[in-house]
């Protein structure tokens, strides 16, 4: 058998050509195969993150009243010390590295007034640098305005700005129930104006600074809920029992992205035909590599015919075409599955940003993709890619090696 | 700050004359209502009032001095500590919050005063709705029945209007006071929708002034609101300009 | 030239296998190209369509008034005259049917709870000619029934979360239009499973007879729903109801319609964030196929580089022996191309006629989520050209860039070539 290898090595070697054009091919086609099963995963993940950046992150953290009451969205049923709360999970070496971001929350209804005009809305009240990269309506806001950079300031929609009159650098006068009972009102210095398109955000909401919401609704350090966004969002059930774990005694609910609302169904759907279309992209990939093998045996029917004259038997002659194939495949998908691979991790970790594609939509989206990393598939890819190689390159050679040597000779 | 106060208040206008000679035991829907007219209007009006609003197992209070002047200007002042030095004006048909933080009062109009007012059974528009209901309704009397005891005509009011909160109302007046002790709000359809009991009445003067009401929504079980009044003055001189927006800021 | 066309010609039909190798390859990757790329397409169609089947059809129309305060759920401002508006939508070609609607805030309650929702009259036979609630729904749908009869349907979360079950009876809680306070029992007769939480969770449906009484409606509608055409891509149903929604703005002046795309403007700014990464998807699977037919071509041209040798011998000058191997890679491109497309359409035809039934996808996804839908394809004549296109190109260049470098050489060392 060790004859066999060498000679299927020197083979390879020999024709370089012909052996460099099919690893740089099989190379190309498990290169792209993986690129695009990080493509995916990213879209899936961005996906995921500007459906759940808004109401619940990955995984939340609140009260197991709020949970209940959630559709009202209670002012007295706080998080007492979500400080505290985060201080943990940030030390817990269970979470190491899958936390990519935590803040706290709170949402409220409330009744506006100017000038004699009333108008119920929604404040969201959130810490305002961590919002720019979870709420993004700074990217909504009009000229003329700007985003909120100190306490005692607001963004709110256009059409509430509309609806009460109001512009930049008037003041929106806010009620609301606070945590005890009580009716307080607090004046905002209204900063920017935002216009995402959406009704329900521009006719319904204004954002203020968490603290500013602590102060108005009187809940000392209270927060309603504690939004955790994960490096990987496929991880959320298994953080939240982590957390769960790590907090047992205080009566808090904590939520995975996928049991908060109907959304998580739905894009666990689309996730998996997802995985279909990858499916479907993984045979192409197999098919063109099929393709290359034939080819390169095809080529080489005379060859066959000459080794059989010289006394080769059949199966010597299967399993030299068997090593060679193997050879090229396995030199293709290692550089290209490794290459794909790396590449991969390189985008995972740096992103492309394409908010400069997205400029004309008003929407607030998180724009920048991250290429998913997945080891399991990256090996998967390569495997398949030697396999493939290997048993594409006996097929064919079977009739040859069938033929009698003469007539292998004279084929063409 | 009882639904049945405004109403009584104009229904005066519809004591009808009785006929001379009518047996003092058959008296009509009108004349049960002018009486009880007479216990309850005033011209001014001053007290301590407690709001208990409770909802299930929670219960939240709201103390306050409250000052009415006839059935159109009313002013209050929360002194229970949350929500200490917050006003309520009310004005003819506008209802203003002032805000002693801010120092900045906040209008309430249109249909924001139906919702439940500080998350009671009591709307803002329950509190001040009152001069025209006698026009909206036709006072019969139905029977008789006792109420803790007890005996009471039982009034029943049906609308003659389309634009009433409650279709039908039922009303169990005390016969030797003149006090309805138990209102029964029903909707078009005949489902009891809120029922208000009167749980303590006080002689003030030569009147009988209900002190103790209780609302009860009857779609959501344990909820129901209290409104007690102490210390209640009758017929105080007081000024017309003490319900005013300047004055809320003094 | 003609010369070299025609050798060329003869030359791939001379080495048949290879070409059919090279062609098999193009045929795969182009033709999974069009069918994939019309199948992506299908998949937002899937959620618009929803959106039109369920909640908020092909175009929605309020009047101007009660448009401008259509937040606080007013029960007047309705359209003046429906039955006009509904006969003029139904003369349209493009119109299938229109029904009225009225909505109305309420309270819901089991007589332990209540809870805000959204109510919505409607006229059972008219409603389910432009929605297809009726196919959600357990129990069953309005029975028609005179008088005042007093019917609901409600969403499946709101019915859990109440604890009522079909049959049961829910006490409904509003305002009539003289904003009188009515509550009465309703009986549940169907509840619905959608796609939609905000169905399922916060509305109720119930007929206009019962409402006529229990809000003292007199007929009021506030809103009007219709239901257009079937089309194929998404593109031509968003025109349609574009032009649908303009036309009755032009005979109807006081009302006010909204296209799909003007009542759902963020849904369809995530669609197109979808659509153009979708675009850069299909562009690597392009570049995927592209590698096959390089690979192919190339190994095909290095092979016959002897002949390159031969030709030269002959007197064929290197640019006449260049644009030989560039039209054969014409014809082999050609042939795989077609191919390719004629397998892209017959996916394409498949899955627009057929499509691809969901259910057995939705089943185990989450306890009890009902997923309706068949992912149906779009025709894309544009990727179809553009694929076809980009086949041929990369067939010729990869014959050229080979042929140059053997059409380089000289006559004796191309003969000698391994």
């Amino acid at each position: 058998m060790g004859y066999l290898l060498r000679m299927a090595v020197r083979n390879v070697w020999r024709n370089r050509r012909r052996s460099v054009l099919a690893m740089i091919s099989v190379a190309m086609a498990s290169l792209l195969c993986l690129f695009l099963q990080g493509l995916l995963g990213a879209f899936q993940a961005s996906l995921v993150k500007n459906f759940t950046k808004n109401e619940s992150g990955h995984v939340r953290i609140t009260t197991k009243d709020f949970f209940q009451r959630s559709d009202l969205l209670p002012v007295d049923a706080m998080i007492p010390d979500p400080q505290a709360v985060e201080a943990k999970l940030r030390t817990s070496a269970d979470l190491a590295g899958k936390i990519s971001l935590m803040t706290e929350r709170i949402s409220f209804g409330v009744l506006l007034e100017n000038r004699g005009m009333n108008k119920n809305a929604l404040a969201l009240a959130g810490e305002p640098r961590t919002e720019e990269s979870l709420l993004y309506l700074q990217r909504s806001i009009q000229p003329g305005g700007r985003y909120i950079d100190g306490p005692g300031q607001t963004i709110i929609g256009a059409e509430l700005a509309d609806d009460l009159k109001l512009t930049v650098g008037d003041r929106l006068k806010v009620v609301s129930q606070a945590s005890d009972g009580s009716l307080q009102l607090k004046k905002f210095l209204i900063a920017g104006v935002f216009k995402t398109g959406v009704s329900t955000l521009d006719g319904r909401v204004f954002q203020i600074p968490i603290q500013d919401a602590k102060a108005f609704l009187r809940t000392g350090t209270g927060a309603q809920s504690i939004i955790i966004m994960l490096n990987d969002y496929h991880d959320a059930g298994s953080v939240a029992a982590r957390i769960r774990a790590l907090l047992p005694d205080a009566g808090l609910a904590v939520t995975p992205w996928t049991e908060i609302g109907d959304y998580g169904r739905l894009m666990q759907l689309e996730e998996k035909i997802f995985n279909v279309l990858f499916v479907v992209i993984l045979f192409l990939g197999a098919f063109i590599i099929t393709n290359i093998m034939t080819m390169v045996v095809l080529e080489r029917r005379r060859e066959i015919g000459v080794l059989k004259s010289m006394g080769f038997g059949r199966g010597e002659v299967l399993v030299l075409f068997l090593w060679e194939g193997v050879i090229l495949g396995v030199w293709g998908s290692v550089i290209g599955g490794g290459l794909g691979f790396l590449i991969n991790v390189a985008l995972h970790f740096k992103g492309v940003d394409f908010t400069s594609y997205f400029r004309a939509l008003e929407f607030p989206l998180d724009n920048v993709l991250y290429w998913a990393v997945d080891v399991p598939v990256a090996l998967g890819v390569v495997v398949l890619g030697c396999a493939i190689s290997g048993l594409v390159s006996v097929v064919p050679s079977l009739r040859a090696a069938r033929m009698n040597a003469v007539d292998a000779i004279k084929s063409v | 700050m009882s639904t049945f106060r405004g109403f009584v208040a104009a229904a005066a206008l519809l004591a009808a004359a009785m006929p001379a000679g009518a047996a003092p035991a058959a008296l009509s829907g009108d004349e049960i209502v002018r009486r009880m007219d007479a216990n309850t209007s005033f011209r001014s009006i001053e007290y301590d009032g407690t709001l208990a609003i409770y909802s299930g197992e929670t219960v939240r209070t709201k103390e306050m001095k409250a000052t009415a002047l006839g059935t159109s200007k009313a002013i209050a002042e929360f002194t229970n500590p949350e929500d200490k030095g917050t006003k309520f004006l009310k004005l003819d048909k506008s209802l203003w919050i002032y805000f002693p933080s801010e120092q900045d009062t906040m209008k309430i109009s249109g249909h924001m005063l139906k919702d439940g007012m500080m998350g009671s059974d009591v709307s803002y528009q329950d509190a001040l709705e009152s001069d025209d209901l006698f026009r909206k309704y036709a006072v019969t009397v139905t029977g008789e029945d006792s109420v803790d005891g007890r005996p009471c005509y039982v009034l029943t009011m049906n609308a003659v209007v389309k634009d009433v909160q409650y279709e039908t109302r039922k009303m169990w007046v005390d016969q030797e006071r003149f006090v309805a002790l138990r209102q029964e709000m029903y909707a078009k359809s005949g489902k009891l929708l809120k029922v208000s009991k009167v749980l303590d009445v006080q002689r003030i003067g030569d009147r009988w002034f209900p002190v103790k009401e209780e609302i009860s929504d009857q779609l959501k079980q344990g909820s129901r609101t209290q409104f007690i009044m102490a210390d209640v003055r009758l017929d105080v001189p007081v000024s017309g300009s003490l319900f005013s927006l300047r004055n809320l800021s003094r | 030239m003609n010369t070299v066309f025609r050798i060329a010609l003869r030359n791939v039909l001379r080495h048949r296998r290879r070409a059919l190798i090279t062609a098999v390859v193009m045929m795969a990757g182009i033709g999974f190209f069009i069918g994939l790329d019309s199948l992506y397409n299908g998949l937002d169609r899937l959620s618009v369509d929803d959106l039109i089947n369920f909640r908020d059809s092909s175009v929605k129309i309020f009047s101007a008034a009660y448009d401008a305060d259509r937040a606080s759920y007013p029960l007047d401002k309705g359209i003046e005259n429906p039955a006009a508006v509904r006969g003029a939508l139904e003369r349209d070609t493009r119109v299938v049917a229109a029904a009225s609607r009225t909505q109305f805030l309420a309270q819901a309650g089991n007589n332990r709870d209540t809870t805000w929702v959204i109510g919505t009259v409607v006229d059972p036979a008219a409603d389910a000619r432009v929605f297809e609630l009726k196919k959600t729904i357990t129990g069953s749908y309005f029975a028609p029934q005179k008088g005042s009869d007093r019917q609901v349907i409600l969403g499946k979360e709101l019915a859990s979360k109440l604890g009522l079950a079909v049959g049961d009876t829910m006490v409904l809680a509003a305002s009539t239009r003289y904003e009188a306070q009515n509550a009465d029992e309703f009986t549940i007769v169907g509840i619905l499973s959608t796609s939609d939480p905000t169905l399922n969770k916060g509305t109720v449906f119930i007929t206009y007879d019962a409402a006529n009484d229990f809000l003292d409606l007199g007929g009021l509608v506030t809103e009007m729903d219709v239901r257009l055409r079937q089309r194929v891509n998404l593109s031509d149903t968003l025109a349609d109801s574009a032009s649908v929604a303009a036309a009755v703005k032009a005979a109807f002046p006081a009302l006010s319609p909204y296209s799909f795309q003007d009542f759902n403007k963020g849904f369809l700014t995530v669609l197109k964030q979808k659509r153009i990464w979708g675009s850069m998807i299909m562009l690597f699977i392009l570049l995927l196929a592209a590698v096959g037919i390089v690979n192919t071509v190339l190994m095909s041209v290095y092979e016959r580089v002897r002949e390159v040798g031969v030709l030269k011998a002959l007197g064929f000058r290197g640019r006449e022996v260049v644009w030989m191997f560039i039209f054969e890679g014409f014809f082999v491109g050609c042939l795989g191309s077609l191919l390719g497309a004629a397998l892209g359409v017959l996916i394409d035809t498949y899955s627009i006629f057929a499509g691809f039934p969901l259910q057995k996808f939705g089943s185990d996804v989450g306890a009890g989520f009902a997923y309706w839908g068949t992912l149906r394809g779009e025709w894309n004549p544009g990727s179809i050209l553009f694929a076809v296109g980009f086949g041929i190109v990369v067939a010729m260049i990869a014959a050229a860039i080979p042929a140059r470098t053997a059409a380089r050489m000289t006559a004796t060392s191309a003969l000698r070539f391994v």
